[in-house]
């Protein structure tokens, strides 16, 4: 291993231990060419070596330009220092949750442990790992994970690094990474290659004569070099990470012999929301008898990055509190911070003001009595990340498929502000468009996708209409499907109107209390919606009643 | 900075300043140590130019004889091939000086024609000029001014066959003949012209950077009469002899003699002589200011065709050109020298 590790740094540093033999060897050359010479010559030379020197700079700084500028050279340079396995130091410990992920990476790590056992047995070792998931989930924790646990060197680079606006630029750096992490292998007796972000060199590629060459070239190469392992010895094992779906992704890249293994890193479950916590909370100086369990109630959808940031910021809040611990309290404002943002003073007009509470009224009471799948934790009229007012609404628990009805709900919730202007004012504002995440985009888009892509709609079109190119549609078709989109929306503004015309005292209670408090929090507004009659609605999901109440006393 | 870059960046700036040292140390050591001076220059001049020479030194000057076959022709001119010896003799003269721990200021190159041992060549050049030279620090031109060369009789020849004349009217036995010689009339020269080498033996004196410069200010004099052709058209340039002439060796002075005959009006307004000690002044000025010599009390110029001496003081000849001083501000003359204009 010794002798490997020797002939691993020579062919490193091959270019470097050259450069340095020649310039020992001008060394030893000058001293003895200025030995030949007469002391006076030599003295003369002497003195003139420091002019020499700075001149050999300047002729060498010129050099590095115009080669950087002119010839590229420079850009190409991979500077990625290898960190060893044990430097990482991130065990399967530190990974909380995802745990199905987590034994499928142990299992890969076994099989890169065991190569040789593997390849004696025949079995065709894992070449490439490539984990899926939705952002801030862990991916990049777990690769290091991997690293850790395999004991290997670990190179990690971001797919943005190879991108460059030079065709060859970034194909030129992935022979680069590939030869270190080669060179690493046979030394160390294999390399993890962590491309995070791998969607940026990795999307389907394009043959069109118009751009895309550079990213067609750095995949080309990509590709290349993870086949061009098969031949090797060398234990190279390629993890890359994408929030990206599977399908955007170029299909050679997906194909076994390449990413062999493919790894869904899922938002965090009910349990591992539990674990998370703990673990942030166990970080900072929490109080003992927080809940764990309804803490990850709360965060339904929140990943582990979001449940990360949720607990620093309830900390900076306990520390502008002058509290010494972070407590229940302190987390609800940052969850409210983290999900709706921001407070800021805007001054609006009365007439805006009072508008906005009608608009956010209609949501409240749209969502309280059309979505029983969510719960109305918050109602606001204070402007936050440019809307004049919010209703917080978050899922009870998580939904990995929603049926028809929900949608539906969703939509009226979505139209719930813009029909109660129209029912109060008989005239409506901008606040319901004007954006993606507006009203109105939010409406049209799930009734446009129902019926597009879901079969949703009402005039029997079944499929996905998505994927045909429109020109390739009928014209009937298309008619059918955009009135089934209209059917779709007018059914649910219809609905709406219907609810809220039959809940106006309710409507207009409501706006009065946001105009007179700004804020409605859930227990207030679960009282006023009692005082006329209305009880919460069962979801159908398991979930303790105290869990919607962010009092301290729970 | 990651450790493994600075290991590599230590061991790279502990290799420079190790080649630094090595290259410092190997400039450090003469190529030519002192004791070996003469031998040196003999071993030199054999292996590269196939030239016997012989070399003395004496004090902080070094003197090298070269006698040759054919150094003059028949109009007493160098030969082009005697010229190209000297040249050698000059460079190997050169490079020695520079490359030796002795504290070598001036060096004498001596070359007989070994049929006329009578007459010699002498070039005195001063280290200092040569290494200035040799920087670029000063002009080809001016490098060829600082250089004293004289082609004349050699002079302990001129002294001995005198003697030897004597000697023979007398009848003086040879030996009693060698003897007298050796004890009367070969003794080391005190002045720059008996510089020269004579049957088998050197007559060198240690120059001192005085009289250098005084007989190159008589050496420029000459030059500069007899080069510059608006000086020549002027003036009849005939001779002219630096000297210094020192005061118990507390200061001293320069003694310039010349006999330079006016040929022609210089203008209507110019007198003619005025214009021959400005250009004389000019001249020492020069001198005094390239070597940055300051240490003297005056500049006495004896004018031996009107054998008349005039005096300048170390003062004004260093301001008169600074200041833009005239001639008769500042030369001490008699009465009329000045007065007399024309052509002699």
């Amino acid at each position: 291993m010794l002798s490997r590790k020797v002939k691993m740094h020579l062919r490193q540093n091959k270019t470097k231990i050259i450069i340095g033999l020649i310039i020992f060897i001008l060394v030893i050359l000058s001293i003895v060419g200025l030995m030949s010479l007469e002391s006076f010559y030599r003295k003369m030379t002497l003195a003139t070596m420091p002019v020499q020197f700075i001149m050999a700079g300047i002729h060498a700084g010129i050099f590095v330009f115009m080669y950087l500028t002119f010839m590229r050279g420079g850009f190409a340079k991979l500077d990625k220092a290898p960190i060893k396995g044990k430097d990482v130091s991130i065990t399967w410990d530190d990974v909380i949750g995802m745990d199905d992920a987590k034994l499928e990476a142990e299992e890969v790590v076994q099989l890169i442990k065991d190569r040789a056992s593997v390849q004696k047995m025949g079995g065709s070792v894992v070449k490439g790992l490539l984990m899926l998931g939705p952002p801030g989930c862990g991916k990049t924790y777990m690769a290091k994970a991997i690293a850790t646990e395999a004991d290997m060197p670990f190179i990690s680079m971001s797919g943005s690094e190879f991108v460059e606006v030079f065709v060859g630029v970034g194909a030129s750096r992935v022979r680069k990474l590939f030869k270190k992490a080669r060179d690493l292998a046979y030394g160390y007796g294999g390399c993890i290659l962590f491309i995070d972000e791998i969607d940026a060199i990795g999307r389907s590629r394009t043959f069109s004569f118009m751009g895309g060459q550079e990213t067609n070239s750095t995949l080309n190469q990509l590709l290349a070099e993870m086949d061009g392992l098969k031949g090797k010895e060398e234990n190279v094992i390629v993890i890359g990470a994408t929030n990206a779906q599977e399908q955007h992704l170029d299909q050679a890249l997906l194909r076994p012999g390449r990413f062999d293994r493919k790894l869904m890193v899922t938002p965090p479950s009910q349990d591992d929301r539990e674990k998370l916590f703990k673990f942030y909370l166990d970080k900072v100086k929490a109080e003992p008898d927080l809940d764990f369990g309804r803490l990850a109630r709360r965060a339904v959808g929140k990943s582990p990055a979001d449940i990360a940031n949720i607990v620093k910021e309830s900390a900076l809040i306990a520390t502008r509190n002058k509290k010494t611990a972070v407590g229940l309290k302190e987390i609800s404002e940052a969850f409210e911070r983290v999900d709706l943002g921001i407070k800021y003073r805007l001054t609006v007009t009365p007439k805006e003001k009072e508008m906005t509470a009608y608009h956010e009224s209609g949501h409240l009471i749209t969502t309280f009595l059309k979505a029983p799948s969510k719960t109305v934790f918050k109602a606001s009229i204070i402007p936050r990340r440019g809307a004049l007012g919010v209703v917080w609404t978050p899922e009870r628990e998580e939904l990995h498929s929603k049926s028809k009805e929900h949608l539906i709900a969703e939509i009226m919730i979505s139209l719930g502000g813009y029909t109660a202007e129209k029912i109060k004012y008989n005239t409506t504002t901008t606040g319901v468009g004007g954006g993606s995440g507006s009203d109105f985009s939010q409406a049209m888009r799930i009734a446009h996708a129902m019926v597009w892509s879901y079969g949703m709609g009402g005039s029997g079109h079944v499929g996905d209409y998505t994927v045909i190119p429109k020109e390739q549609l009928s014209e009937d078709i298309r008619v059918g499907l955009n009135r089934d989109t209209n059917d779709i929306m007018e059914g649910c503004l219809e609905e709406v109107r219907k609810t809220l015309k039959d809940n106006i005292e309710l409507l207009d209670r409501f706006a009065r209390e946001l105009l007179k408090r700004e804020e409605l929090e859930y227990d207030e507004i679960l009282a006023i919606f009692k005082e006329f009659g209305h009880e919460e609605k069962d979801s159908g999901m398991d979930l303790p009643v105290e869990d919607r109440q962010w009092d301290e006393k729970g | 900075m990651k450790r493994g870059k600075l290991k590599t960046y230590a061991a790279f700036c502990a290799g420079l300043l190790t080649a630094g040292m090595l290259l410092a140390l190997a400039a450090c050591i003469p190529t030519y140590p002192k004791e070996k001076l003469p031998e040196a220059v003999k071993i030199v001049c054999k292996d590269e130019y196939g030239m016997n020479v012989d070399v003395m030194v004496v004090g902080e000057t070094m003197g090298i004889y070269y006698p040759m076959e054919g150094l003059l022709d028949v109009g007493l001119g160098i030969k082009k091939d005697a010229w190209d010896e000297i040249s050698n003799l000059i460079l190997v003269a050169s490079r020695v000086v520079l490359s030796t721990d002795a504290d070598i200021k001036f060096y004498c190159v001596i070359t007989q024609d070994a049929r006329l041992p009578e007459l010699q060549i002498v070039i005195i050049k001063y280290v200092d000029d040569v290494k200035r030279g040799m920087y670029r620090n000063i002009s080809r031109n001016e490098s060829f001014k600082r250089t004293l060369f004289s082609l004349n009789l050699t002079p302990q020849a001129k002294k001995e066959r005198s003697i030897e004349k004597v000697f023979a009217k007398l009848g003086v036995e040879e030996e009693t003949r060698k003897k007298v010689l050796d004890e009367f009339f070969r003794s080391p020269p005190t002045r720059l012209s008996d510089i020269g080498y004579w049957r088998g033996r050197f007559y060198l004196k240690d120059i001192s950077i005085e009289e250098f410069l005084a007989a190159q200010m008589s050496n420029r004099i000459k030059l500069d009469f007899r080069g510059d052709k608006r000086l020549e058209q002027l003036f009849a340039y005939k001779t002219s002899e630096g000297t210094y002439i020192s005061r118990d060796g507390k200061g001293g002075h320069f003694l310039i003699k010349f006999k330079i005959t006016d040929q022609r009006p210089v203008d209507e307004i110019t007198n003619p002589r005025v214009k021959k000690i400005q250009e004389i002044l000019r001249i020492i000025n020069e001198v005094v200011y390239g070597y940055k010599f300051y240490n003297f009390d005056f500049v006495a110029m004896e004018d031996q065709l009107e054998n008349t001496q005039l005096r300048v003081s170390a003062r004004d000849i260093l301001d008169f050109i600074k200041k833009g001083l005239s001639v008769e501000e500042i030369v001490r003359a008699p009465s009329g020298y000045f007065l007399q204009a024309g052509a002699q």
